[in-house]
């Protein structure tokens, strides 16, 4: 293909290069490192705010370890992608980072779903439609609001860079805020049966997901302007 | 040995590599030389010189006036939004990290700004001439390429291609003309336009299905 001969620079931008003033680069690992130890003290403050579920004691340990690092996986797998770019790239790759999300999301609702211990009579289990409904109404409105602290930040951090897959994204980082936010509603909900783990507790990186899919949208139509 | 001496004198060539002295005696960088010299323009531009940013311009400023010519149709106006995008890389520099290769981000840039100036022209009002009749643009064809630039060739065909090309949904044409013209791989141009490498597949092959059916419909007319 022929390439044209561009104009010159114009006098206006030369001017602004010229005196233009070194700048700090980007280091991606050390932003993701930071909003990722701050969100965990984000949640180590709730969970110091809130009481803990009563039959905490009567849960298998292997199952909380296991829970922790599923649940902690789910976390920093999607917001790393979402601020980490590619080796070579500068922008982080929105469409690698939405793929993940949605995968995480799956799969910590099946785990949930499927493979959530009770301890009757320590652990509550709703009955009947119109109590499973409000438990799991109660637990995701808890979480949705504790996912935002994340939300809001990984938002703050992110937006010079949501100028393309803004959406993906920032739903990236809303399904790892969520998967904080399950995590915490692991420790302090007291109700078992996967109906409403896997509802109540997983749905919220769904939802969690879908408010940062919707604030990397209309941020992102904005950038660069 | 005294030529390539007197060019390493040369300022805006203080740059280790084989990459400038390549460039200086106007042979094409190949793929790898080009990201490896852009990234290495972009990181001394980050650094305060301003020489590395005109040497980032003229290694990839023709090829972003070419896209942004094959989008919006116009010389003219594609030179004003080379001079945006580049203001742009500017203001964004700290964003840069360290030792990527920013031409994919450029291109991204441009398409950002494309895309504003599209949204704006169609909230613009007609413009007119004194006699009422709308104002005359100079048109471009989709390779950028002023007349006196163009090698010869079969003017009728282009003609015809190009008119087709213009015919296509802007999709289809910013993904042919992105793998096609400007030999981005599908991954990075999807990267550019924010969808995944299928779409661009999908948008590319689309372009071409339909560049086949009007050049088709003109030859049997």
């Amino acid at each position: 293909m022929n390439e044209p001969t561009p104009p010159p620079i114009s006098p206006t931008l030369r001017a602004i290069v010229a005196g233009a003033r070194p700048v700090r680069t980007r280091r991606p690992m050390r932003t993701f490192a930071l909003l990722a130890g701050a969100s965990l003290a984000y949640l180590v403050l709730w969970l110091t705010r809130l009481h803990h579920r009563r039959d905490l004691g009567y849960l298998p340990l292997a199952w909380w370890g296991a829970l922790a690092l599923v649940w902690l996986g789910g976390f920093l797998l999607p917001l790393g992608l979402a601020v980490v770019p590619r080796r070579g790239a500068v922008l982080p790759d929105g469409g690698r980072a939405g793929s993940v999300a949605i995968g995480t999301a799956a799969v910590l609702f099946a785990i949930a779903f499927l493979l959530t211990p009770a301890a009757p009579p320590h652990t509550l289990i709703p009955i009947g439609p119109a109590a499973t409904s409000w438990a799991i109404r109660h637990c995701m409105s808890l979480g949705v609001v504790v996912s935002l602290g994340p939300i809001l930040a990984g938002l703050f951090v992110l937006r010079p860079l949501l100028i393309v897959g803004g959406a993906r994204l920032m739903g990236a980082v809303g399904a790892a805020a969520g998967a904080l936010s399950g995590l915490m509603l692991h420790v302090i909900c007291p109700i078992g049966g996967g109906m409403h783990v896997g509802f109540g507790h997983a749905g919220v990186v769904v939802a969690s997901g879908l408010i940062g899919a919707l604030l990397g949208f209309g941020v992102g139509r904005r950038s660069l302007r | 040995m005294a030529q390539l001496l007197a060019l390493a004198w040369r300022p805006r060539l203080a740059f280790r590599g084989r990459s400038a002295i390549v460039a200086a005696q106007g042979e094409r960088l190949t793929g790898d030389e080009e990201s490896t010299a852009a990234a290495e323009w972009m990181g001394r531009y980050c650094d305060g010189e301003a020489a590395a940013f005109d040497a980032l311009y003229e290694l990839v400023a023709p090829r972003l006036l070419g896209y942004l010519t094959s989008l919006i149709g116009e010389r003219a106006a594609a030179e004003d939004l080379l001079q945006l995008t580049f203001m742009k890389l500017h203001e964004a520099r700290a964003l840069y990290v360290r030792d990527a290769d920013p031409v994919p981000w450029l291109y991204t840039i441009a398409h950002r700004t494309f895309l504003d100036e599209a949204r704006r022209r169609k909230r613009a009002r007609v413009r007119l001439t004194d006699d009422g009749t709308p104002a005359d643009v100079e048109h471009a064809d989709l390779s950028g390429a002023r007349e006196e630039d163009k090698p010869p060739a079969d003017p009728e065909l282009a003609q015809l291609t190009l008119a087709a090309l213009a015919q296509l949904p802007s999709s289809q044409r910013e993904a042919l003309v992105l793998t096609k013209l400007h030999g981005r791989s599908h991954a990075e141009a999807a990267a550019i336009v924010g969808t995944t490498p299928s779409a661009i597949k999908l948008r590319a092959h689309r372009a071409y299905v339909a560049l086949r059916r009007i050049l088709g419909k003109r030859e049997a007319s």
